[in-house]
């Protein structure tokens, strides 16, 4: 059980500074979803947020705790100079649920390089889970209530999920800036129309399946960007980090990305919490656990398919953070009895159910609790020191 | 005479003597001879001597030692089909089995008389059982007797360790009482006087802070799950000890009680066993007292079932109360490590029986003014090297000699350890070094460890009153007599019957009559037995040490609580009632007890309990780790009830064997009807058989059954068939049927009953020179309905208990 965070209400007048604060962000120049979705909402242990709730945030990733998932974001500018002069980084911890895309696919903060545009939903911080950060009493103006990250995406991911491409209408090596004009479907926030970038020798352009050159821009491209920060922020400008020129070159990024992901999650063991406990004589029972969403898909296939007469996973206890204490020495494996697939999740959610039985139940094994669940196709292996906790303190 | 000298006496006498046992056997010319004759002496005579022996003249003296090995190996070459050989005309099996029952009942009551015979003077070692209680009541220490280095286990006849005859002594028995006697002078007179303390651990302590940081409201308490051991207390001093625990025992809704056992690490042995009931809000207090030895104490939640694979929990354990982990109440698990078992479900309901411990005390060694007073006048009061008073010390050691020997000493007796004070002083020693050598040598003396019965010079038939007063304090205590029966051994009255019942009457309701209670049903039942083949686990997973304490602890509450309200022996045959704790109910399917603690508990027929016979004890004592054993079943009730051994079986007999895969699952009563249709053996299974064929209904752990489990064989387990016919031809069909044949015979059981007490009491082995005496105990006991206090009295006032 988690150590109860008591304040978490946001006040009012707070509110009204974010609105304010968001309104007048250069990604908010379409009509804001934010304004009709509920912002301060609780997230509660065993149950997902219901769709379309938090608040919108953008910013550049300044600091990231891989292992405990967490770090901050700059805000995007929005033109505010004292916020420009003096705002402080909004620092974020993942919902255990919470997930991150990169590079169009599946990814794990650590994956992120720093400097990376982010695009993310957050919610307040949830009941009964110590927070982090820490609640302040006199924290700035600049920085939201919303700490905790649902999800988190970088600019190829967040607008090809939605459709929307760039197309380049300018390039000038010379004077280092790239025009393109929004294409295709358009993103329900963000960037849309006509914008200028940075671009120099430092921006990394992608060509089939290999790195080009700048002069292998060329206006009508079709292209992803990734973008990072440029000295004029205040006023929204960015320097392009990455571009990916063509199709095969977003393919190859996403590919090499979804395997990173595969080989994380196959040897961390896939994210879920407990849904029931069904208690059976002598200190077994039935766990049924839900694993998180935005995982890659073979990865729930390979979950599925334990379900079988041989086959059975191992339940870790795990904590907020997503770590592990010794995931392959005290762990519980028992046979998978069956799996349920309950269609349009919610967010956070991957939908897959698996009941599991055990010999002897854990006590990380109550419902609500978080948990890593390894199908028996996956390996078994040590985790490195710093990731695993051995303290209650460092949960 | 030295004792050694004094026990090759003995047994010369013993061999050499005859009893009247040694005329012409009843029956010989009618049931031995003819077969004889017809079936062995054509080649055995004074014709033919076939191997060189001669069966014709071989005397019919069974009493006589080398004979009666000759008659047991005549017994063994028929009962092993060797004799008659294939070739020769064979005898019907019942003729067989006549013959061979009729000479083995000679010989064992040969044996008996042989064992019994005695000289003018009969030498009774202490079992080491007693040995502790003469230390503790002559010197107020507890010597821990059973401690390993001490003494060996005390040879057994038939269950009884206080046998004169197989109490033998030898050179390594003298070092261990050189040994004992100075073990005990060290406790009774330590070099430091000796410090009470009051030790206190505390689950809390040392998490004081943490629970403030964390604002956890409560106590830390410490969680056992079954199977578990902390070691908590640490015993410098031997002593006698109080010991206090405040805890909660938290019952599953469909599982055992936790149970609390006090493990004495060195000792390997539990020293306290209870049952915890207590709700986890309103934690009860345990106290107890009890001897213990030096060592480390261990706290175990000894529970059958869970965490019984080598090194299960070891983790839970790690993690419970390590790495931040604290456990305050069922309501607030935020401290508990995950990667633990889980113990407690959402609700608060224990998944596993557990302990949870507050807080263990223990205080000690207690030193009581009783205890103080009984070596107040050991040591002279002015014991300096420049103040030797002769005198004083002469009295004082002969003051010490005669209440450790137990009966008039001598001055020339004491002369001899003046002069050992005084050698050890020439040597160099100092006078209080010198005294303790002469005290050590008053407890090495054979005058200590031996009861002796007897004088060399005169011939008595019957006890002197010292004798008689150890005797009765033996019997009655298992240790010396007191003040007060030594007073009135001395005045010479305690023979007198009144002075006799009035003494008996004073040491019945005496605290250390509690030694009889405990020590006479275990060795008249053999309960040594209980659990020396421990059932396989995979069988009997529900079998765990506390069951087997729970079972021992029954038959002994049972016998006390006859005893103590003085109930007719019938119940040991019949009851409807028991002494159970919650582990026996539920062994026993009982309905569910309240309290934790031993109870009296009314049974009803469904139950299928009442009486000795079908206790869990006796029920698995006869059986071995894997399966109940219907043949050492009957040979047990033959000797406990009826007093009877039977002869034992040949060698090489085969065992039974696990039916085959291809046949049809069998009972072992299957098996045995089938291996004893064999003459030779037939004639003994068809009288002890039935008496185990009783409780077939019973398996190996005294569990109520219908069918019998069979690992190996075709088509279902078989039913059970506990009927049969006892040998006077009366058929039962069940346990409670065959509990009414004893009933019907209870003048049997009674006489039986007194001759086992009688051996307990008079340290030997009755023959069929006392056969009238306890007949006629019996038949005094009768018209009261055999009430067991009663008998008792009536053993001690009669002639048979005075009897040398």
């Amino acid at each position: 059980m988690h150590e109860v965070n008591m304040d978490h209400t946001v006040s009012r007048r707070r509110l009204l500074q974010l609105l304010g604060m968001i309104v007048a962000s250069p990604f908010l120049n379409d009509a804001s979803p934010l304004l009709a979705a509920e912002t301060d909402v609780v997230p509660k242990p065993g149950t997902f947020p219901a769709p379309d709730v938090g608040v919108s945030l953008v910013g550049e990733l300044v600091s990231v705790d891989h292992v405990n998932r967490r770090g901050a974001i700059r805000l995007a500018g929005d033109t505010d100079d004292s916020r420009y002069h003096s705002a402080p980084s909004h620092r974020f911890a993942m919902l255990p649920y919470g997930t991150v895309r990169y590079h169009g696919t599946s990814a794990e903060l650590r994956d992120v390089p720093i400097g990376t545009l982010l695009h993310g939903t957050f919610l307040l911080p949830a009941d009964g889970i110590i927070a982090y950060p820490p609640i302040e009493k006199n924290k700035s103006k600049y920085v939201p209530d919303q700490t905790q990250a649902l999800t988190l995406e970088d600019d190829f991911s967040f607008y090809e999920r939605q459709g929307q491409a760039w197309k380049i209408t300018a390039v000038d090596v010379g004077k280092g800036t790239l025009k393109v004009s929004s294409t295709g479907q358009p993103a329900s926030a963000g960037l849309k129309g006509d914008n200028a970038f940075e671009i120099d020798a430092s921006t990394r352009v992608w060509k089939g399946r290999a790195l080009g050159e700048l002069k292998d821009l060329a206006p009508d491209q079709s292209v992803q960007l990734n973008l990072t920060w440029a000295p004029e922020w205040k006023n929204g400008m960015f320097h392009i980090a990455d571009v990916w020129i063509d199709q095969e070159s977003r393919d190859v990024a996403r590919e090499v990305q979804r395997q990173v992901h595969i080989r994380q999650m196959r040897t961390r063991w896939l994210p879920g919490w407990v849904d029931h406990v069904e208690h059976q004589p002598d200190g077994g029972g039935i766990v049924s656990v839900t694993l998180f969403g935005g995982m890659d898909q073979t990865l729930y296939d390979a979950a599925r398919a334990q379900a079988k007469p041989g086959g059975g996973a191992s339940i870790a206890a795990a904590e907020w953070t997503l770590r592990t204490w010794w995931q392959e020495h005290d762990s519980r494996n028992g046979p998978v009895l069956d799996f349920k697939d309950t269609p349009n999740p919610p967010a956070g959610s991957s939908g897959l159910q698996l009941r599991v039985q055990f010999s002897r139940l854990l006590e990380g094994y109550r419902a609500g609790r978080i948990i890593r669940f390894r199908p028996n196709s996956f390996p078994s292996v040590k985790l490195p020191p710093e990731e695993r906790i051995n303290n209650l303190d460092e949960r | 005479m030295t004792p050694q000298t004094t026990i090759l006496t003995l047994w010369t006498t013993v061999l050499i003597a005859s009893l009247s046992l040694a005329a012409e056997p009843v029956g010989y010319d009618q049931q031995v001879q003819p077969f004889f004759k017809a079936y062995c002496l054509r080649c055995h005579d004074v014709q033919k001597q076939e191997g060189k022996f001669r069966l014709d003249t071989l005397p019919r003296e069974f009493v006589d030692q080398a004979t009666a090995q000759r008659w047991g190996e005549v017994v063994f070459r028929m009962n092993s089909g060797e004799m008659p050989p294939k070739k020769e005309p064979q005898p019907k099996a019942e003729e067989l089995g006549s013959v061979v029952d009729w000479l083995s009942t000679r010989i064992k009551e040969g044996e008996s008389a042989r064992m019994a015979k005695r000289g003018p003077v009969s030498h009774y070692r202490l079992s080491r059982e007693e040995y502790g209680h003469t230390i503790l009541d002559l010197l107020g220490v507890y010597l821990d007797v059973n401690q390993p280095g001490m003494f060996n286990e005390d040879p057994r006849w038939h269950g009884f360790d206080r046998i004169g005859a197989l109490l033998s002594l030898s050179p390594s028995h003298v070092d261990r009482y050189i040994l004992a006697a100075e073990k005990s002078l060290d406790l009774a007179f330590p070099a430091q006087p000796t410090k009470s303390a009051v030790v206190r651990r505390d689950a809390n302590q040392g998490h004081e802070k943490l629970l403030a940081e964390k604002k956890i409201t409560g106590s830390v308490r410490r969680q056992v799950f079954p199977g578990r051991r902390e070691n908590w207390m640490n015993i410098s001093q031997p002593g006698n000890y109080r010991v206090r625990i405040q805890l909660s025992g938290l019952q599953p809704p469909q599982g055992p009680a936790p149970h609390l056992s006090i493990w004495h690490q060195q000792l390997k042995k539990s020293i306290y066993d209870q049952d915890i009931l207590a709700p986890e809000d309103k934690p009860s207090v345990v106290e107890f007292e009890s001897a213990l030895s030096p060592g480390e104490l261990s706290l175990i939640n000894e529970v059958a079932g869970a965490f019984k694979q080598q090194g299960e929990g070891d983790h839970t354990a790690n993690v419970l109360h390590a790495g931040g982990s604290v456990f305050t109440s069922t309501h607030d698990m935020r401290r508990i490590n995950p990667t633990g078992y889980m113990l407690f479900t959402d609700a608060g309901e224990p998944i596993y029986p557990m302990l949870l411990v507050d807080w263990i005390e223990w205080e000690g060694p207690i030193v009581t003014e009783a205890d103080q007073k009984k070596r107040a006048d050991v040591f002279p009061e002015k014991l300096t090297a420049k103040d030797i008073d002769r005198g004083e010390m002469h009295a004082c050691l002969k003051r010490f000699a005669t209440r450790a020997w137990r009966r008039l000493v001598t001055d020339a007796e004491i002369e001899r350890y003046v002069k050992i004070v005084e050698s050890e002083l020439s040597a160099g020693e100092a006078l209080n070094t010198a005294y303790r050598a002469a005290l050590v040598g008053i407890l090495t003396s054979k005058n200590f460890y031996y009861l002796e019965e007897g004088s060399v010079s005169l011939k008595r038939d019957k006890v002197n009153d010292w004798e008689l007063a150890s005797r009765l304090s033996y019997f009655l205590w298992s240790s010396m007599p007191d003040g007060e029966l030594f007073q009135a051994a001395q005045a010479g009255s305690l023979g007198k019957p009144e002075v006799l019942r009035e003494q008996t009457k004073r040491m019945l309701a005496d605290s250390k009559n509690r030694r009889f209670t405990e020590s006479f049903p275990k060795q008249w039942l053999q309960l040594h037995r209980v659990g020396m083949f421990p059932p396989d686990p995979g069988l009997y997973p529900g079998y765990d040490k506390w069951l087997e304490t729970s079972m021992t602890l029954e038959t002994l509450a049972f016998f006390k609580e006859v005893y103590s309200q003085n109930l007719s022996l019938r119940e040991f045959i019949s009851s409807d009632w028991t002494m159970a704790n919650p582990r026996l109910a539920d062994h026993y399917k009982l309905t569910l007890l309240d309290d934790t603690g031993l109870q009296k508990v009314k049974l009803r027929h469904e139950d299928h309990r009442g009486g000795l016979l079908t206790q869990a004890s006796i029920l698995s004592l006869t059986s071995d780790g894997t399966r109940h054993r219907p043949v050492h079943r009957g040979v047990w009730v033959s000797e406990a009830i009826f007093g009877r051994t039977p002869p034992s079986p040949p060698p090489n007999v085969e065992p039974l064997a696990p039916t085959p895969g291809n046949k049809p699952k069998a009972t072992i009563r299957m098996q045995l009807e089938a291996h004893a249709t064999h003459a030779t053996c037939a004639s003994c299974h068809q009288k002890i058989d039935p008496l185990g064929f009783a409780f077939e209904n019973f398996d190996a752990i005294g569990g109520w059954r219908t069918e019998e489990r069979v690992a190996t064989g075709q088509g279902n387990n078989p039913p059970v068939n506990a009927s049969g016919v006892l040998a006077n031809g009366q058929p039962f069909q069940g346990p409670d049927e065959f509990k009414q044949l004893l009933l019907q015979d209870l003048d049997r059981f009674a006489e039986a009953f007194v001759e086992q007490l009688a051996t307990y009491a008079l340290r030997r082995v009755m023959t069929i020179d006392d056969a009238a005496q306890i007949k006629a105990i019996a038949a005094v006991s009768k018209p009261d309905g055999y009430r067991l206090r009663t008998l008792i009295e009536n053993l001690i006032l009669s002639d048979l208990f005075q009897k040398r």
